[in-house]
């Protein structure tokens, strides 16, 4: 299996099925595999912080939702998740696409990428690196169980080491 | 018209199973004055999230879901009107409130003040059914119409600036959300 094919049966099997994203070249391998299948409903937005509202009232109408979208996008969503999903407790597992990693050629990715984890510490979210394609599906399932625990947000950091790709 | 005087209308029209979603500050006041619902979602920030919030509230459900939006919002997140014209949700019905200001914050002139018109940027976002209304017998019928028909339905009602009777400034956003969801999890 590919690693785009682990995460998406952790995803099935954590009954997370409605996904709000804005695609880059690496969440689209696993995104045109699931715009095939039937269990999952994907839903693309305008801006990140607009999947965080997309989610969280899918979340409110008692589904679990999840987002995909590269760290560029963590700081579109801030505000988002300081004044919504944190205070009210609402959890989404967020699959970030972690940019400014190893092989980085584009100047602009640096900062926020390099700011992604310290500003989900800063909101007191928890995170962890999807960088080992062999612990792919622990580390999946187990932060979604987390996130759903804790009412809470969760981030997944895609890195380079796990798909050699960036963006 | 009144900003009060809609809600009013908005609530006395639904069953108490309709979801309304509200934006923060005066609408989510207001609306918790004229009826507090299970079924009301207030916003306490994240603002320009609330139709988009209505919006995940609709893709998980068959009723109408109604969303209380204001100009100074939607102007923050007016992608959000892209994705529900893409998406088109036929039960999603967005009520924006349209002050021509920032209403909480000192009450300084929004764009639609300059000839922003929701209702056209609505329509040119795939909502067909967008209405500009400034009386209240225009909106009674538009919004009865939403309440029968496919939509999905901007309303776009040009109001007086100020504040009807509000409730207290409450915040307890996760005791709303919890029992806001109970409802969906324990039917």
């Amino acid at each position: 299996m590919s690693w785009a094919e682990v995460l998406i049966e952790a995803y099935k099997d954590s009954k997370v099925n409605l996904i709000t994203y804005i695609p880059d070249n690496t969440l689209a391998i696993p995104l045109k595999i699931m715009e095939k299948d039937p269990f999952f409903r994907l839903i693309p937005v305008s801006r990140e912080e607009e999947g965080i509202g997309v989610s969280s009232g899918a979340y409110a109408a008692g589904q679990r939702s999840g987002i995909f979208m590269q760290s560029s996008g963590l700081g579109n969503c801030v505000n988002a998740l300081g004044s919504l999903n944190v205070p009210a407790r609402i959890p989404i597992p967020m699959l970030i696409n972690l940019r400014g990693h190893i092989g980085e050629t584009s100047t602009a990715q640096f900062p926020m990428g390099q700011a992604a984890r310290p500003v989900l510490d800063a909101l007191g979210i928890l995170h962890f690196e999807l960088s080992d394609e062999s612990r792919l599906y622990e580390i999946v399932t187990g932060a979604i169980k987390a996130c759903y625990a804790s009412h809470q947000p969760v981030g997944m950091f895609m890195t380079p080491l796990l798909h050699g790709g960036k963006g | 018209m009144k900003r009060f005087d809609i809600s009013k209308i908005v609530v006395e029209s639904v069953n108490e199973n309709i979801p309304i979603i509200s934006n923060l500050g005066p609408t989510s006041r207001e609306l918790r004055s004229i009826k507090h619902r299970t079924r009301n979602l207030y916003q306490y920030g994240s603002m320009g999230l609330c139709s988009s919030v209505a919006f995940g509230i609709a893709l998980n459900t068959d009723t109408k879901v109604i969303s209380l939006d204001g100009d100074g919002a939607v102007i923050m997140n007016m992608g959000g009107l892209a994705t529900i014209g893409r998406h088109q949700p036929t039960n999603l019905i967005v009520i924006i409130y349209d002050n021509e200001e920032w209403g909480q914050t000192a009450h300084m002139p929004s764009h639609t003040s300059a000839g922003t018109n929701l209702a056209n940027v609505s329509k040119s976002c795939g909502i067909d059914k967008s209405f500009l209304v400034k009386t209240i017998e225009e909106f009674d019928l538009i919004f009865k119409k939403a309440l029968t028909e496919d939509g999905p339905y901007s309303i776009v009602a040009k109001i007086e600036q100020g504040d009807g009777p509000k409730s207290p400034s409450v915040y307890e956003p996760e005791f709303d959300l919890l029992s806001f969801r109970n409802t969906y999890i324990q039917k």
